[in-house]
């Protein structure tokens, strides 16, 4: 598949993660104590076979290039793979042209350079697992131009909010509208497509002609069955979109349970990420561990129930976490108590303090906080 | 290339005391410490010293080993400047030798060593676990313009006998040395870990090769050879966690000695400052369930803990089953503890498993290997 497809992990349409997202994007947040959002759609393509892959930067460029490092850790052929980054410097200046769409134009060099004659779109708060080879296969076969990939899901009333519900009859797409939450039960669009490289070429004039700070999700919904007709793919498998703090906490909850988890990890599937060489996680001699994931360079020496433990957290002893997600590098002290709490990197947690949110509202403290 | 130290480690040895685990694969392959294996630590020892060119001589299978090191890239060893090469037993137009010691190693490859021509060569051991920087032993070595520099640790007397030993005087200049004696002189034991001024070095091995009574190593012929030449060895005494693995007891040992209960060091104190580089296994989270128990135990990246572990170092891809119980145990890469077994005092090997309900060493008097593989599809 090397040659033919060029894969772009589009950022622009990422959603906040309330607090979490004010100084990073979404893309590089972290993710299950190991991984960053877009380690996933990432890997999509690395497991796809995919290996040339533009990121297309809205903002944050800081934690997204922090995370990528040297770029080589997803790629297959280190030489003929590449990830570029794509990134629209005159886009900060105008916020409502910072749009995929200028962002392609600025870079279109991308394009120019590449043999590419399909493109794969993905973003990266939906967290799932798609092998595009099959997909391509399809699309090829039907000598579509336009193929979308689509969920069905029953909780549309709470669910992929920022997505727009799609009306599929006979494998195409009918037509588009936004998700108002009313209905439970819907198809909703995942924002992932594969496009012929003429027909984005030309939907990208068409849509600037229309509208300049339109993007290509507002260029497919518009132009869907005028200029072309958008054939419907299902994704049967585990997919969830990440699109506020309550569902970053709910969502990586849901993948402690193993009839969730075993949908997204598989062994045939890697999930590929930055390494950095931490050592094992080391558990002292009166831990209490339940349900939870726990990643390297941890070291807990306390009770931890129903949550997320990063990267080189300590937990000190005597310290009871609880449905809590810990970031990288923060240190409880002893006989700390946390619950429903989430907590971002290089924070300090004291000896004894008591950090106390509900479900309904986890308890967040920003990064480097000193409690 | 002009290169002022370049590293050599040893790396052909069988290790054949380590049973089973050796079979398929060389003893610095050899899993340790939940994620590593033991060549990970000469070769981050390396990279931490700031050494960027080793040569790592490889001889008893060596296929997965020399995969395992590619181009260096798991110890940063492949950046400008860079190299690292796998150096195998060749052909050569007076026909195919085997390395016979590890003088002969190295004096196999000297061609290797004079294209990047360098002031100094440090030989290692690729079965060693121990964190350090050269960098003092190489200043100590400059300093008292030695010919070789031998790192040396105190050891227990009782164990002397399993080491070379060598007595020096006040200006740890080596004044006696003895390999593996039956009653030691002294208690400061060769590691293995030698640097030598390279001309000397090139000198020594040629005259070596054509001893035809020599077995060609460096702790029987070489030292031997330079101490009655009166040529200027010194000791540089190391100070800190030091383990040559040899037999399934102290792999065991060393992999306990990794454990927050373990007396007088971790795995945080035996790292120190360096990092210890190694593999990135590109595995899923670790997971501890619902009924689980986990005391003092070091766990990594991609196990999934179901069932009651304490006192284990466990690696990438394990699953431990519901009701299965794990004391005193090293889990290697891969491998099954299925539901309602109970295993102790052991090292399960890689991808090997033990099946529902069953019982290992459950009378504990030895540390038992296990390496009994399941069965593939087909």
């Amino acid at each position: 598949m090397a040659s033919k497809v060029l894969g772009l992990l589009d950022l622009h349409n990422c959603p906040e993660l309330g607090p979490l997202t004010t100084a990073r994007s979404l893309a590089s947040t972290s993710f299950l104590g190991r991984f960053a959002f877009m380690d996933f759609a990432l890997s999509n393509f690395s497991n796809s076979g995919i290996d040339e892959v533009g990121i297309l930067v809205k903002a944050h460029l800081r934690s997204v290039l922090k995370h990528m490092g040297s770029m080589q850790s997803w790629n297959i052929n280190t030489k003929i793979g590449r990830e570029t980054i794509m990134y629209n410097e005159r886009g900060n200046m105008n916020r409502k042209k910072n749009t995929d769409i200028n962002n392609i134009l600025v870079n279109d060099w991308v394009l120019h350079e590449s043999k590419a004659k399909y493109i794969i779109i993905q973003p990266a708060h939906v967290v799932c697992k798609i092998d595009f080879e099959p997909i391509l296969k399809e699309h090829i076969a039907r000598d579509e131009k336009i193929s979308l990939i689509y969920k069905h899901i029953d909780d549309a009333h709470k669910a992929f909010a920022t997505h727009n519900i799609v009306n599929v009859k006979n494998g195409y797409v009918r037509s588009f509208k936004n998700n108002r939450q009313k209905e439970k039960d819907a198809l909703v669009s995942m924002e992932t497509y594969i496009i012929n490289r003429d027909v984005l070429t030309s939907l990208i004039e068409e849509a600037l002609k229309f509208n300049p700070t339109y993007t290509i999700k507002d260029a497919i919904k518009k132009f869907a069955n005028k200029l072309f007709k958008v054939h419907a793919i299902e994704h049967l498998g585990y997919a969830r979109s990440f699109d506020s703090l309550e569902h970053f906490v709910d969502y990586s909850f849901e993948l402690l349970d193993y009839r969730y988890a075993h949908q997204l990890f598989q062994n045939d599937w890697p999930i590929y990420t930055i390494t950095r060489d931490t050592t094992p996680t080391l558990y002292g001699t009166k831990t209490n561990i339940r349900d939870s994931f726990i990643a390297n360079g941890a070291i807990v020496e306390g009770r931890v129930e129903h949550s997320i433990i990063s990267r080189n957290v300590k937990v000190g002893r005597g310290a009871i976490i609880r449905n809590s997600i810990v970031l990288a590098d923060t240190a409880i002290g002893e006989n700390a108590v946390i619950n429903h709490a989430v907590i971002d990197k290089y924070c300090r947690v004291s000896d004894g303090v008591h950090i106390d949110g509900s479900k309904a509202n986890p308890k967040y403290i920003e990064q480097g906080k000193k409690l | 290339m002009n290169k002022r130290i370049v590293a050599m480690i040893l790396a052909g040895g069988k290790g054949t005391r380590l049973e089973a685990l050796t079979r398929k694969i060389a003893k610095p392959a050899v899993s340790y410490g939940g994620k590593y294996r033991i060549i990970d630590f000469p070769l981050s020892n390396c990279a931490n010293s700031g050494i960027d060119t080793v040569g790592v001589l490889t001889q008893y299978e060596s296929v997965a080993l020399d995969i395992y090191i590619g181009n260096g890239e798991k110890w940063g060893l492949n950046g400008v400047r860079s190299l690292t090469a796998s150096l195998h037993p060749r052909q050569t137009e007076e026909g195919l030798s085997w390395y016979k010691g590890t003088a002969d190693a190295i004096f196999a490859n000297i061609d290797f060593l004079d294209s990047v021509n360098p002031k100094y060569v440090l030989i290692l051991s690729g079965d060693h676990i121990y964190s350090t920087t050269y960098n003092e032993m190489l200043k100590q070595h400059i300093e008292r313009q030695a010919d070789c520099t031998i790192s040396v640790i105190e050891v227990d007397p009782k164990e002397a006998s399993r080491f070379g030993i060598l007595v020096t005087n006040k200006n740890d200049e080596i004044v006696k040395f003895q390999e593996k004696p039956k009653n030691p002189i002294s208690n400061l034991a060769s590691m293995g870990v030698y640097i030598f001024t390279y001309t000397v070095l090139r000198r020594m091995l040629i005259n070596d090769a054509k001893k035809k009574e020599s077995s060609h190593d460096f702790g029987k012929d070489i030292i031997p050879t330079m101490l009655a030449k009166k040529m200027k060895l010194f000791a540089y005494v190391f100070k800190g966690y030091w383990k040559d693995v040899g037999t399934i007891p102290s792999l065991h040992e060393a992999n306990m000695d990794l454990l927050l209960s373990a007396k007088g060091q971790n795995i945080y104190t035996i790292k120190g400052e360096n990092t210890i580089f190694s593999e990135d296994t590109h595995s899923h989270p670790q997971y501890i369930g619902r009924k689980a128990r986990v005391k003092d135990c070091l766990i990594n990246q991609g196990a999934v803990i179901l069932g009651d572990v304490e006192r284990c170092v466990i690696s990438n891809e394990v699953v431990v089953g519901e009701g299965a119980i794990v004391k005193n145990a090293v889990l290697m890469p891969g491998s099954r503890i299925r539901a309602g077994a109970r295993v102790y005092s052991a090292i399960i090997g890689p991808q090997a498993i033990v099946s529902h309900n069953e019982i290992v060493n459950e009378n504990q008097e030895d540390i038992v290997l296990i390496t009994s593989r399941r069965k593939r599809n087909g």
